[in-house]
């Protein structure tokens, strides 16, 4: 090797650790996980008591970034790449912070699969979402079985009898395939 | 027995002379220290936030002259001018999250009667800290829906003796009661808060009742408080992202109805009454987590008992700076 091209090669490695190497592990997960996690909030009439919503929000793991909508009185959590949020713990932090959540909207990229016979979402992190029956959940078994799609829809704490693991099912509004 | 008590009684009435009138002093502070908002000196019935994590401290200022007897103004013999000046300090901290907040709250005052004739006026001073009070707020209803809440709590407040009341003037004589720092008795106030807010208005009330003990045979008249907020965000006009720089208006009604102090037992008939304050103020919030305040309190009703110097108009100033 050319010694005088050798901090070259070192700079290049640099840059391939920690920025390109990220990036393609993403890839090679295709960057599967929870996009956005969206609860209502009721009661969000007084954004000076919105300090402590955010406050314990901001606690629940895996939250990178958190946007208070007071006027659509909405909190809309964005995940860190390539992980989910515990939705229970989102309610939680919601009442914690002195509000009662309402309805959860969670856009998410999983691998569509079935879990005990029923049809779910697997999540990067191996968590699984499962997906309420009917709608646009048939119409996305029909045209997407096993492959990466990206979701969205309302998330419902129904838990099937005889399912450990999450507790929400997501009814389907949208999707795409992805791969 | 007995006439050693009446003459102990005779002597302690001439130390009071000097502060016919000025009872309320130690009945009002307690009343100020409340109000962790959002309105200024309403309490409200939120127990979560900047109510549950925030510093709040405010300078206050009033002056009690103007002699009036039997609901009339006259001439005060004595030319009496009272000057209180207070830095209040106030610590929440959510015990259990939006269900249980504890707070203490720390006056620091600085008192001044001047009295006498032109050229000859006697000034007695004091300063230092109060009585420290300990408080707590229970959040017991919330039913929320889009863009509005509706709230209850309780509250109850120990206010502990901490503060001196043996100081003497330059005579060496006891200061009249009403000029100490504390009242060196332990006294306990329980009342109930209601909240009710829709988008940008905010409607806060609440009522509590100081239970007033006895030291050296002295006690400060149990008080009622009665508090009603009426808020509204002039800005933004549509808060779409928190935080945001935010203002807020004001108007409240602050009303106390104070009994008789009361001197070995015997009502002393110059103190208790009712006030009125209408206090209109604005808060301005720069960010997330710090806040600027203040109110102007107009008294427009002021029906003492006996003869007792009126209250003049206070200022108060403060912040709140949300700590953890």
């Amino acid at each position: 090797m050319n010694v005088a091209k050798a901090p070259f090669a070192v700079v290049v490695t640099g840059v391939w650790l920690h920025l390109v190497a990220p990036w393609a592990a993403a890839q090679a997960g295709q960057g599967l996980g929870m996009l956005q996690v969206s609860v209502q909030v009721d009661g969000l009439s007084c954004p000076f008591c919105a300090y402590g919503l955010e406050k314990k929000l901001k606690k629940v793991e895996n939250v990178a970034n958190l946007e208070i909508r007071i006027s659509e009185g909405r909190a809309v959590i964005t995940p860190a790449a390539g992980t989910s949020v515990d939705l229970a713990e989102v309610e939680r932090a919601v009442r914690e912070g002195g509000f009662t959540p309402r309805a959860l909207t969670v856009t998410a990229r999983g691998r569509l699969t079935r879990l005990h016979g029923a049809p779910a979402l697997e999540l990067v992190d191996g968590s699984m979402l499962l997906l309420a029956e009917g709608g646009e959940t048939d119409a996305l078994l029909q045209s997407a079985q096993g492959s990466v799609v990206r979701v969205e829809g309302q998330a419902t704490r129904e838990q099937p009898k005889g399912h450990a693991g999450h507790p929400y099912t997501l009814t389907v509004r949208s999707f795409e395939t992805v791969s | 027995m007995r006439r050693a008590r009446a003459v102990r009684f005779r002597r302690r009435r001439g130390r009071l002379t000097a502060c016919v009138g000025l009872a309320g002093l130690l009945a009002l502070w307690p009343n100020l220290a409340q109000g962790q908002g959002p309105p200024i000196n309403t309490e409200n019935a939120f127990v979560t936030g900047l109510n549950g994590a925030a510093f709040r401290t405010f300078f206050l200022a009033f002056d009690r002259r103007g002699l009036q007897a039997d609901g009339t103004n006259v001439t005060d013999p004595l030319r009496r001018d009272v000057r209180v000046r207070g830095q209040l300090f106030i610590l929440p901290y959510e015990l259990v999250s939006n269900r249980l907040v504890v707070m203490a709250v720390l006056p620091y005052l600085d008192k001044t009667l001047e009295m006498g004739p032109p050229g000859d006026r006697r000034r007695l001073s004091v300063n230092g800290f109060g009585d420290v009070a300990i408080a707590a707020k229970l959040g017991i209803f919330q039913r929320d829906r889009p863009d509005q809440t509706t709230r209850a709590a309780l509250f109850g407040r120990v206010k502990l003796p901490t503060g001196t009341d043996d100081t003497v003037g330059p005579d060496g004589q006891l200061l009249p009661k009403p000029l100490q720092l504390g009242t060196g008795s332990t006294d306990d106030s329980a009342g109930i808060i209601l909240t009710h807010s829709v988008g940008p208005v905010a409607l806060s009330g609440d009522v509590s009742y100081d239970f007033n003990t006895t030291s050296q045979d002295f006690a400060v008249g149990d008080v009622l408080h009665y508090d009603v907020a009426f808020g509204y965000r002039v800005l933004p006009r549509i808060y779409r992202t928190f935080p945001a720089k935010q203002i807020n208006l004001y108007v409240e009604a602050n009303g106390t109805w104070s009994r008789h102090d009361t001197l070995a037992s015997r009502p002393l008939a110059d103190s208790g009454g009712r006030l009125l304050l209408l206090s209109p103020g604005v808060q301005f919030i720069p960010g997330a987590g710090f806040l600027v305040e203040t109110t102007y309190q107009i008294p427009v009703w002021q029906e003492f008992n006996g003869a007792q110097l009126e209250f003049q108009p206070t200022l108060k100033v403060g912040i709140r700076w949300l700590l953890f």
